[in-house]
Parts: C-alpha cells; sequence; structure tokens
C-alpha cells in the first residue's frame, strides 16, 4: 500500500518536473536569438516555472488525502490513477518503436506483414490464418490507396 | 445585394445532370479521405485539381468544392468513433462525439454531427450569398493586433476543458503553446530545434493531433475488449436520423455556432479549425447545461460541427471577392481559378457573376447530398465500433503511422505519432487534458506570429494598439469578459 502511495506520487510529481526540464532547456537554447522573437516565449515560459511549483504543492496536497487501503485506483476515469506499465502496454510499445526502426530499413510492405500479425497475436487474436489475413489485406489496402492511387511513396527501406 | 438576374442564370447553367455526378462523386471522395487520420480534404482537391483543366469552370468548381464540403465533414466521423480527428477542424468534435460513442451512442452523434454540419454549411452559404462582398470587405480590417486577439480569445477556453484541474489545463495549454513555437521564424532564427532540421517547420500539427488523440487513446483501449460495450451500442440509422433531427432542437445554436463559423472562416489564415474551437467554446458558455460539454453534450457536437462547415462559406467570400486564399484548400481552388485562366480578385465575381453564382447555388445542392451521402458513409464506417479492439488496435496503429508519413513522405513524421502518443497517455494518466496541448499546438503559433507582427508595426504602441483599434478592443473586451465568467461560474460551483 505504502510503495502505491509513493508510485501515484512519482507519477504525478514526474509531470510537472520533465516539463521544467524541457521549458528551461527551451529557454537556454533560445536566449540567444533577438528579443523580438521571445515576445511570446518569454511570458509563457515565466508562467509555466511558476505553475510547475503550484501543480507540485497540489500534487502533494492531493497525496496526503487520498486513501489507497482499498488497492491501487484502476479506473482510467479515476483521477487517482497513475501510469502503470502494463504487459500489453510494454509489447504494445515495443512493438511500434521496431515497426518504425523496420519501416527504415526493411520498407513498408515487409514491415507490415511482420508487424500487423504478429501485433494482432500478441493482443490475443491466436487464429494465425485470420492474423495473416488481415495483415496482407490491410498492407494491401493501404499500400493501393496510398501508394498506387494517390502517388505517395511509402518507405522502400534499404532493400529499395 | 444579390444580382438576381445573374443568380437565376447560375442556376439554370448548374441545372445540368453531370454536375449533379460531379456533387456525388466529389463529396464520397472528401468525406473518405478526411476520415482518414493524416488527410484532409484538400488533399483530395490537389489530386483531382488536374483532372479539371478539361471541364468547363462551373463544373471543375462544383467538383473541386463538393471534395472540400466533404472533407470539411468527414473528419468528425473518426473523431466520434476512434477518438481521432480526420482533420485539424475535428478535434473540437472529439470531446462530446467520443464521449457518445463510449455510452453506447455512436449512431446519434454521428447524426448530430451530419446534421450540424449540413445546416451549418447551408447557413454558411447563404449568409455568404447575401452578403459576400461586405463580409469579404470586413475581413480586411483584421489587422495582427485582431488576428492576436482572435487567437487569445480561441485559447481561452482552455480554461473550462473538463478532464483535469483548472491549473492542469493552464499548465498543458502553456506547454503547447510553447511547443507551438518550435521552428525557424519569418527572420530566420531558429527556436527549440536543437539542431534537428525536421523541427525547421515547427512541430507538425497532423502528427501531433494523430498521437495525442489516437494513439494515446488506442493505450487505453489495450485494456478493453471494445470501444464501448457491445450491447449498449445502437448503430441503426433510425438512431442516426434521431441524431439529426436532435439537431433542429437547438436553433440559436446552430445559427450562433453557423455565425462564426462563417466570420473566422473569412478571415485570412484562422480557418475552420479555429472557427470550431471558438463555437464549442461559445456554445458551452451559452449552455444551460455546460456540465455536459465534454461527457458527450449534443450542443458541443452542435456548436464544432455547424462552425466548422459554415466556414466553408466565409472562405469562399474572400477567395471569390478579394482573391485571397485563407487555407491550403481555398489555395488550392484559387489555382483553379487560375488554371481557367480567371484572373482572381475583386474582378471575379464581376466578370463571371453568372458562373460564379451557379457554383454558390451548387454548394447548397451539395450540402442536402451531404446529409445523405455523409450519413450512410459515417453509418458504414459506425460499424467498426463493434471490431475487438485486439484486432483494431493493429490496423489503426497502422493507418496512423501511413498516414502521418503521407503527409510530408517523413519517417520523422510518423516517429513524432509514436511520441506524442506516449505523451498524450502519460498525461492523461496523470490528469491532463491533451486537448488543452493541441489547442496550444494550434493556436500559439497563430499569437506568437501576429504579436510579432504587431511589434513590428506598432513598436513601443503595442499595447495601445490593442485598445485604440475598435475591433481589437471588443475582442478584447469579450475575451476578458467570458474569461471572468467562466472563473465566476467555477468559483461559484466550488461554493
Amino acid at each position: 500500500m505504502e510503495k502505491e502511495r509513493n508510485m501515484w506520487l512519482i507519477n504525478r510529481l514526474s509531470v510537472p518536473i520533465l516539463l521544467l526540464v524541457f521549458v528551461l532547456t527551451y529557454y537556454f537554447e533560445v536566449r540567444d536569438i533577438p528579443s523580438s522573437e521571445l515576445i511570446l516565449i518569454q511570458p509563457v515560459t515565466i508562467i509555466m516555472i511558476i505553475l510547475t511549483f503550484t501543480v507540485i504543492f497540489i500534487e502533494v496536497k492531493n497525496w496526503r488525502k487520498i486513501d489507497f487501503s482499498s488497492g491501487s485506483p484502476v479506473d482510467e476515469e479515476n483521477p487517482d490513477v497513475y501510469a502503470k506499465l502494463t504487459r500489453k502496454l510494454a509489447i504494445y510499445i515495443t512493438s511500434i518503436a521496431l515497426y518504425l526502426i523496420m519501416l527504415n530499413y526493411i520498407g513498408f510492405i515487409i514491415s507490415s506483414l511482420i508487424f500487423v500479425p504478429a501485433l494482432l497475436y500478441l493482443l490475443g487474436t491466436k487464429s494465425m490464418k485470420l492474423n495473416m489475413a488481415i495483415g496482407f489485406g490491410v498492407t494491401a489496402f493501404v499500400y493501393l490507396l496510398f501508394d498506387i492511387w494517390l502517388g505517395i511513396n511509402l518507405p522502400e527501406g534499404i532493400l529499395g | 445585394m444579390i444580382e438576381w438576374d445573374s443568380f437565376v442564370n447560375g442556376i439554370f447553367l448548374f441545372l445540368e445532370w453531370q454536375n449533379f455526378v460531379y456533387i456525388i462523386l466529389g463529396l464520397t471522395l472528401g468525406v473518405v479521405l478526411a476520415a482518414i487520420p493524416g488527410f484532409t480534404g484538400s488533399l483530395g482537391i490537389a489530386i483531382m485539381l488536374p483532372l479539371t483543366f478539361s471541364m468547363e469552370p462551373l463544373s471543375a468548381f462544383v467538383f473541386l468544392l463538393s471534395i472540400y464540403t466533404g472533407g470539411l465533414y468527414g473528419g468528425a466521423i473518426t473523431a466520434i468513433l476512434i477518438n481521432t480527428p480526420g482533420s485539424p477542424a475535428a478535434v473540437a468534435t472529439t470531446l462530446d462525439g467520443y464521449a457518445m460513442t463510449k455510452k453506447g451512442y455512436a449512431a446519434k452523434a454521428l447524426g448530430l454531427s451530419v446534421g450540424a454540419s449540413t445546416i451549418g454549411g447551408f447557413i454558411g452559404i447563404v449568409i455568404l450569398i447575401l452578403i459576400i462582398q461586405p463580409l469579404a470587405s470586413f475581413a480586411l480590417k483584421f489587422g495582427a493586433p485582431e488576428m492576436f486577439m482572435i487567437a487569445v480569445f480561441g485559447l481561452t477556453i482552455i480554461a473550462s476543458i473538463k478532464g483535469g484541474s483548472f491549473t492542469k489545463s493552464i499548465y498543458a495549454g502553456l506547454f503547447g503553446i510553447l511547443i507551438g513555437t518550435i521552428g525557424m521564424t519569418n527572420s530566420g532564427a531558429m527556436r527549440g530545434t536543437f539542431g534537428n532540421v525536421n523541427l525547421i517547420d515547427g512541430i507538425p500539427i497532423i502528427p501531433a493531433l494523430i498521437g495525442l488523440f489516437a494513439v494515446s487513446e488506442l493505450f487505453f483501449l489495450l485494456e478493453k475488449k471494445y470501444i464501448a460495450s457491445k450491447e449498449t451500442q445502437d448503430l441503426s440509422a433510425k438512431q442516426l436520423v434521431s441524431g439529426v433531427k436532435t439537431v433542429l432542437k437547438y436553433p440559436f445554436n446552430v445559427l450562433r455556432s453557423s455565425a462564426i463559423g462563417v466570420f473566422i472562416g473569412a478571415l485570412p489564415a484562422a480557418g475552420s479549425t479555429v472557427a470550431s474551437i471558438m463555437s464549442y467554446n461559445e456554445g458551452k458558455r451559452a449552455s444551460k447545461k455546460p456540465d455536459e460539454f465534454g461527457k458527450g453534450s449534443e450542443e458541443g457536437i452542435i456548436a464544432a460541427e455547424s462552425a466548422n462547415n459554415s466556414s466553408e462559406g466565409g472562405a469562399l467570400a474572400t477567395l471569390l471577392v478579394l482573391g485571397i486564399p485563407g487555407s491550403a484548400s481555398t489555395a488550392m481552388l484559387l489555382g483553379a481559378i487560375i488554371m481557367q485562366g480567371w484572373v482572381p480578385g475583386p474582378r471575379l465575381f464581376i466578370d463571371h457573376s453568372d458562373v460564379l453564382y451557379g457554383v454558390l447555388f451548387s454548394e447548397l445542392v451539395q450540402e442536402i447530398f451531404l446529409l445523405f451521402i455523409g450519413g450512410a458513409l459515417a453509418l458504414l464506417a459506425g460499424r467498426v465500433v463493434n471490431v475487438p479492439t485486439r484486432i483494431l488496435i493493429p490496423v489503426i496503429t497502422l493507418f496512423a503511422i501511413i498516414g502521418a508519413f503521407a503527409v510530408k513522405g517523413s519517417l520523422f513524421d510518423a516517429f513524432l505519432v509514436f511520441f506524442f502518443g506516449v505523451l498524450g497517455w502519460y498525461l492523461r494518466k496523470n490528469d491532463y487534458p491533451t486537448i488543452a496541448v493541441v489547442l496550444g499546438l494550434i493556436l500559439g503559433p497563430i499569437a506568437d506570429q501576429e504579436l510579432a507582427r504587431t511589434v513590428q508595426l506598432y513598436g513601443e504602441n503595442t499595447l495601445l494598439a490593442f485598445v485604440q483599434r475598435p475591433i481589437s478592443l471588443v475582442i478584447l473586451i469579450v475575451t476578458i469578459g467570458s474569461v471572468i465568467l467562466t472563473s465566476f461560474t467555477s468559483l461559484r460551483k466550488k461554493i
């Protein structure tokens, strides 16, 4: 229970801290350009820094109030829920990352013919025939629509 | 104001069977393309533009404008069904449209959207026909200070977004504004690109939209078997028709939203996205049930959809009277005008009034056809909610990634979809509304650019410019008034 409480707080504080890092990095990157180009950026940066501490204060205040005695909240609509990396989520995120890398190297057709059936299988569609049929159908449809009809060249990868 | 002889001649010019075929083809193409994330109606116009070279001018414009009309509506279909605005103009529609789908009212939401789009679009064209010339001239009085105030006014919606606390909404909105300023400025200065050449043009809006809305939603759907409970989902034509009929219960909402749409549409560079956001904002302020906005409000869908379709009327006013294109779509329509050997500008309506009145009349016919074609296509697409998420997720992911890639043929944009997907999921899990980031991302660059222009024009007197120019002052007063009203209302609820 204590672990859940702490995880909740870490999650909640990670957003303002990450955004603060981004805001400061951004500001340091642009600080040398003429001030006329920073007319909107300067006030937005200042307000964001102030709000970062405000949000941290609010989160800590909420953390003290929240009762975790009935276990971790699970409903997405529930504001008390925090971001957990579940097995399905990890599979999904990894699959997309791999697909994007594959697109660059082996092109759209082969990548998609691997990605769609594999992800279908990993998400619970166990019939390989169905997975292959959907994978082939969607890949063919996207290829015909984008590449053939609209003339948008899809990634070909190093295989050309 | 209407030249009746030309108007009647125009109607007779239009009444040929081929033009009706062009309307059906154009609307279908526009709706289908805009429903695919990453695509917009402007892509359809771009593809079909060369085909119109050999057509009669009237038929060419009827065909291209049908694609435009269909494109303005099509984005709502995926916004409602899978929380993915097919085009930026449907961003506000996701707020209540998807909420209705999750409650089992997908068909009714689709009916509301097609009904509101049709009626809004119809009103927009009627207004266009009646006041085309004064409207276009008035729109030209909007300089940099006024455009800045319009963007700020649009941003005030962030304060009243459901799904996060007031502070977090503002925080997320400011983050959106900040990332909206990334890229090369007009004077060539680099901001926030960190040496990445792909960011010179700024954060592309389409991959950000697809990531923040569609992919982040897929993360949530991983834990569900269906988008909504299969038993409660009523996808009958009867429900769709009831949605269309419901629009008629809110005549003031439709009229107000359409007027906002026409007016914002007439402003160069504002367009249908800003129109729908502002109209949604005003719809909420004027509603007797503002608490329902964001939770599946019928009024919310009506406000957003009637405004984005009626913006076509305003956009055509500045295009046809002044020869100024306010968006990618109208820029391509301008190309079509030039391709026909016509000279854009104030003389266009004088030299070709018969044909142009015929085109405007065809717009009225298009809106009526949209009700049936848009409704039928929406109902067909509606079946998607009955597909298990384990099948839907891989297929939508593929479309999302390739749709983002297709905009510029850039793999970087496909990576951005992934980045914004993870970001959107993480923000939502921590109670930050992603719509606030999107609003900041859309309106932030407009505010930034117009503020810079105002400073260039007025120097030390910039602040005075906002209060000395009457239109700017009016928008400023309305903006302050609406912020006070929103704050007062939320404070009263807490008490």
